[in-house]
């Protein structure tokens, strides 16, 4: 009988839940990006938003 | 580089370098064989940086690319400085947090799974979602701490960043180099779940449990991720125009690495009928897909043994380009070059290695000179060597 290989499985915690006013998607993500955004690139949010979380995440 | 090609203006050198590409693609006897050039962070090395140099300076980078296209006639170039920018990452604050690190010889990839089996559906559901909430808090422990300020120098770095890529499409646009492929229909990158699975959200030893532990649960993600991944693509491919699209040298750019670790019944159910009728739907439209088939593709050869001549292109990397040609005398072969035969031997055994893979699996078509590696190591080539070839494939004439 093959030997039961034994492997830590991942450990992932519950997010925290916070006060901070940004945490949630697509709300709090939409306000940080007006905040951090200029007001001539925020046509672009949904496209740039998605591509700088994109970044954070892989980079 | 042939005197004919000299002689062209930038735009025009773009476009026949594309025909080449296509005619090679296409089994029909190109001018001379493509270089597609498989080249990342060794042209840092050789323009006489190092890699911190490179990676945060935006002119030592493009002064880098400047210096290996006015050294080396190459046709296409996967990397034109704009990968593994830490400008970004380090406005952040990332720190040892990120995807990648770096210091003088290497660029280097950290160890990451952002998301156990039991949520991938969670995360296909939403996937910004999931990465706002979830990947991004637990990656970063300082998430929820950072200060408007750094998000704001975050967002200025991002911006530097995106006018970085199209400055450099502007450069080397004025070297002629070809573009490779389009981005999917969709934009992004082409992907599939069990890709995506291995690569980012389980990593690759959570995956290989889990395509025995819970397979069913794998399953369930990769058919979701058909659903609103791919199947889109596929609508659009088919909804498109027939022929290929001549302002790249490939219709698309898809990457295989996880069949490396898949068996054969898994590699047929997690992978196989997805990633089928999206061949399929290129072959019907006359496209050719690039894939880059990183590892080995060999044990799955006869699945693609029915595709048309001119639908298929596989770039190699640790297969060999004659036994492949073997199994798969339909398929485009990209690749034949070593970093074992750039890095170690002379100048003369590159040109002759060359002459020997040219005249073998290219005299008619059906073969594109490419590194196999991504050159990245300072030792992965050697300058004469690269440069040797260079001269010769973009001099020597096929007969016609």
């Amino acid at each position: 009988m093959a030997e039961e290989i034994k492997v830590e499985e991942p450990v992932v915690e519950e997010v925290k839940k916070v006060d901070w006013p940004y945490a949630s998607y697509p709300e709090g993500y939409n306000k940080l990006l007006n905040k951090i955004m200029p007001f001539w690139a925020r046509p672009a949010k949904k496209m740039m938003g998605a591509l700088l979380i994109r970044v954070l995440v892989d980079g | 580089m042939r005197e004919i090609e000299k002689n062209m203006k930038p735009k025009e050198l773009k476009a026949y370098r594309t025909q080449l590409f296509r005619d090679a693609e296409q089994w029909k006897t190109p001018d001379r064989v493509p270089h597609y050039g498989n080249i990342v962070t060794w042209k840092i090395f050789d323009a006489g940086y190092t890699i911190d140099q490179a990676m945060t300076n935006f002119d030592v980078m493009k002064e880098t690319i400047e210096v290996f296209l006015e050294k080396y006639p190459i046709d296409v170039l996967i990397d034109i400085g704009i990968r593994n920018q830490f400008n970004i990452t380090e406005a952040f604050g990332m720190g040892d947090n990120g995807y990648y690190y770096y210091d003088k010889e290497v660029v280097g990839i950290n160890d990451h799974a952002y998301c156990p089996v039991d949520r991938l559906m969670e995360y296909i559901e939403d996937k910004n979602k999931y990465a706002w909430e979830v990947a991004l808090p637990e990656k970063i422990p300082d998430f929820y701490d950072k200060p408007m300020e750094v998000w704001k120098n975050t967002w200025n770095e991002y911006w530097k960043y995106i006018m970085f890529i199209f400055k450099m499409n502007k450069v080397t646009g004025a070297y002629g180099l070809a573009s490779g492929a389009p981005n999917n229909p969709m934009k992004g990158t082409i992907n599939f779940g069990v890709e995506e699975a291995e690569s980012n959200l389980l990593g690759i030893k959570n995956l290989s449990i889990a395509a025995r532990r819970n397979f069913a649960q794998l399953k369930e993600f990769c058919d979701a991720w058909d659903e609103k991944e791919t199947k889109p693509i596929i609508a659009k491919i088919l909804e498109g125009e027939d022929g290929p699209d001549m302002k790249y040298c490939f219709d698309a750019s898809l990457i295989m690495l996880s069949q490396n670790i898949l068996n054969p019944k898994q590699f047929d159910e997690l992978y196989w009928c997805y990633l089928e009728p999206l061949l399929k739907a290129y072959e019907q439209k006359g496209k050719c897909p690039r894939i880059f088939t990183e590892g080995k593709i060999d044990m799955y050869a006869d699945h693609f043994a029915d595709f048309k001549k001119g639908s298929l292109a596989f770039h190699l990397e640790n297969d060999d380009p004659w036994a492949i040609r073997e199994a798969l005398p339909n398929v485009c072969i990209i690749g034949g070059l070593t970093t074992a035969i750039l890095g170690n031997a002379t100048p003369d055994e590159c040109v002759a290695y060359t002459k020997k893979l040219i005249d073998e699996l290219g005299s008619e078509g059906g073969f594109i000179l490419s590194e196999d590696k991504m050159l990245s190591y300072r030792n992965d080539c050697k300058a004469e060597n690269l440069k040797a070839v260079c001269e010769f494939v973009s001099n020597y004439e096929l007969k016609k």
